[in-house]
């Protein structure tokens, strides 16, 4: 070999090992920056209902543009962290902020930035999908009308029921109406959605299309996704990190990959159930 | 705001839930007042127009009942009335006695006369006691063939005839005519109003009439208003709790107040609609049940109470609508389903107007100052006493204030509401009141 092609081959080696180097370093670097900005953040959240304790200081944070999912079976803690974190109902102690406000202050500003779906949230009977979606558009967007049209398109568009749009919502089936209340919580293109059991009581392909939607969404326009589910599997496609919870404590937290490899599980469900078992025992 | 208050208006005015109830209202009240007053109307038209098949039974010793008969078969036409005569032998007058009617029973059948709905039997002094132009006494068998509330127009009609006869045969010879007898007077009348210096002239009862519907009539018919009201508006916050949506709309970035106050212009707009369907249903009824001959006229109300009284009443009943709306709302946030929103406010709907009534019988005047004002600054009984104030004399120079404090009543349940009405808040308080249901 010519010596000068060896030099020329090992200085193209050395940028590549630079390149690699300083990717390496810099995506360390966008971690620790994206860290410093958090959609929501939460630290030793304690809830109790009456002498219930629902939550047993839980701590976990969710990243701008991030989709995280909570995930743990029923009565685990998610709902009640999800209302804590969109203002519905008051942590009894911990630190919960939410795009940089603390939780308490909730006001007007901070709810337009914010769209929460509930877990078994119902549709108004007597009207139809577009009427709730053109009622949405207009309580977030009073007095901007481009940007009411612009919602309402995009609800229409996300619940994706062509004509049956304007059929009365008792007509739907659950799929449907879950099609819409995603819509709904959307359509508004929110800073941070936090969507409880998103895809519950929904079959297979309504279940997938969901997913779809909430994961294109997030790439499309940025928003910062707190969904949970008790279906572990579901979330492994979904989401970037994930937190299990189980009896109001995390029991893990970090990135799905990340996860599987420390504990050696081949799914989260699997690492859910090594978990609590290596708790109890 | 506004698009919350249309999405309740059309969220409700599509519900058969609430519709159907008020149209059924607003129809059966005519419905009955057409069930009593048809049969009722035409029995009168029966009695009045039809020929009455009468049998006559005449153990009359001189000719003065025959000459009475003979004046009915000439006039048959004019009086609508056949006789048709029968022939009891050995028949003594007694006609409260049971052997009697049923010896007469017996001859209308013998006699094949079905068609016969009353005897009347002519007893023997008949011709003496004309004569005398004394009293006289007769004998009246009805045939009852079927179950009427009206049959009796018939007998009346009889006895009317006889009556007529009678009279107009004892002023024979005299320059006295019938109807100067029997109605001997015409009065002119007028009232004086001494509380409010004024007159008016007609019947004495028309003054009367229009007293005890301000007083009576239209609190009932607040009640129906407010009553419906009061259900709406619980349903429609119930509803919110039964379907799920609520956690939703806590969540849109408006105020809780404006929320409750969307919910409450909503279901207000269409128990409006509702209510006017009720009324107008009340009215139909009214005006079905009273017969053109019964009527009596009314005096207007600008005339009893001056155009500012009417005006703070208006404004007071529209406050007390408010306010039990505004604890229909309460009632619905508390429910965590309709039934129970129901069964709280079906009971309690009847109770809010106890004391509206106690003031509608009361004299007020016999209340202290204290109590008085009380009475006038609550939303439930302001109305009432207003018009009952209004009616009798005018209304107190701190009428406004009053009104002020009833209205401020209402705003202060609506912010005392905004302040719980929060998830956790309506959680616990739901679960108190289920804990409650259940003991």
């Amino acid at each position: 070999m010519p010596p000068s092609l060896m030099y020329t081959s090992c200085l193209f080696l050395l940028i590549m090992e630079i390149f690699y180097y300083l990717n390496f370093v810099l995506g360390l670097i966008n971690r620790e920056v994206k860290s410093m900005s958090y959609a929501v953040e939460v630290a030793n959240l304690v809830k109790y209902f009456g002498k219930f304790q629902a939550l047993k200081g839980i701590s976990f944070n969710v990243d701008e543009g991030e989709i995280y999912g909570l995930i743990g079976p029923n009565g685990a803690g998610k709902t009640t962290t999800f209302r804590i974190i969109v203002g519905l109902i008051a942590p009894t102690s911990g630190l919960v902020k939410v795009l940089g406000r603390d939780v308490e202050t909730v006001d007007i500003d901070l709810r337009k930035k914010i769209a929460y779906l509930p877990e078994d949230a119902g549709t108004y009977r007597n009207i139809t999908g577009y009427e709730f979606l053109k009622m949405v558009a207009e309580i977030y967007f009073p007095n901007d009308k481009s940007r009411f049209e612009e919602a309402l398109e995009l609800g229409i568009k996300l619940a994706d029921l062509g004509d049956k749009i304007h059929d009365k919502m008792k007509t739907y089936s659950k799929g449907m109406k879950r099609r819409v209340q995603v819509a709904r919580a959307l359509m508004i293109k929110p800073k941070l959605a936090v969507l409880d059991e998103p895809t519950v009581g929904l079959d297979v392909i309504f279940a997938r299309e969901v997913r779809e939607t909430i994961k294109n969404f997030s790439r499309e326009y940025g928003t910062t996704i707190l969904m949970s589910s008790h279906n572990m599997l579901e979330v492994e496609g979904v989401c970037d990190r994930v937190a299990l919870i189980d009896k109001g404590r995390i029991i893990a937290e970090g990135y799905v990959s990340d996860l599987l490899q420390e504990h050696g599980a081949k799914n989260l469900e699997e690492l859910f159930v090594m978990l609590v078992r290596g708790e109890e025992e | 705001m506004k698009a919350l208050i249309v999405k309740e208006f059309k969220d409700l005015m599509r519900d058969p839930r609430i519709w159907i109830p008020f149209i059924i209202s607003a129809i059966i009240l005519p419905i009955m007042g057409l069930v009593i007053s048809i049969p009722m109307k035409q029995a009168v038209e029966e009695a009045m127009h039809e020929y009455v098949h009468v049998g006559v039974v005449v153990l009359d010793e001189g000719d003065e009942a025959y000459r009475m008969l003979e004046y009915f078969n000439e006039n048959k036409d004019q009086f609508k009335i056949v006789i048709h005569e029968l022939s009891i032998p050995n028949l003594e007058f007694k006609p409260i006695e049971e052997s009697f009617v049923r010896r007469i029973i017996e001859a209308v059948e013998e006699n094949g006369l079905e068609n016969i709905g009353m005897v009347l039997v002519i007893p023997p002094d008949f011709s003496e006691k004309v004569a005398k132009k004394e009293k006289v006494t007769l004998g009246i068998v009805m045939i009852v063939r079927e179950i009427s509330f009206f049959g009796g127009f018939k007998s009346y009609r009889i006895t009317g005839l006889i009556d007529r006869y009678l009279g107009e045969r004892y002023l024979e010879g005299t320059n006295i005519t019938l109807s100067l007898v029997t109605n001997p007077s015409v009065s002119y009348s007028s009232s004086y109003i001494a509380s409010k210096n004024i007159v008016i002239f007609g019947e004495p009862s028309a003054v009367l009439t229009s007293l005890g519907f301000a007083s009576f009539f239209i609190p009932i018919i607040l009640m129906i208003v407010t009553v419906s009201v009061m259900q709406m508006s619980a349903t429609s916050m119930a509803v919110e709790n039964e379907e799920k949506t609520l956690e939703t709309l806590l969540t849109f970035p408006i105020s809780r107040t404006q929320i409750l106050l969307a919910k409450l212009l909503g279901s207000f707009a269409v128990s409006v609609i509702g209510s006017a369907l009720n009324v107008a249903g009340f009215i139909a009824y009214m005006q079905i049940m009273s017969s053109p001959g019964t009527q009596m006229g009314m005096v207007s109300m600008n005339v009893l109470i001056s155009t500012i009284d009417l005006v703070y009443i208006l404004v007071s009943m529209i406050a007390t609508i408010f306010f039990t709306a505004t604890l229909g709302l309460v009632i619905g946030a508390l429910s965590s389903d309709v039934r129970i929103a129901g069964t709280i406010t079906g009971p309690l709907s009847m109770g809010i107007f106890v004391p509206g009534y106690f003031i509608a019988f009361m004299d007020i005047s016999k209340f202290d100052y204290l109590t008085r004002t009380i009475f006038y600054a609550l939303p439930l009984t302001q109305p009432i006493i207003m018009i009952k104030q209004a009616v009798v004399s005018s209304l107190p120079l701190e009428t406004p204030i009053y009104l002020a404090t009833s209205i401020a009543i209402s705003f202060l349940i609506i912010v005392i509401t905004a302040r719980i009405f929060s998830l956790e808040t309506l959680s616990n308080l739901q679960r108190k009141l289920m804990r409650l249901k259940r003991r």
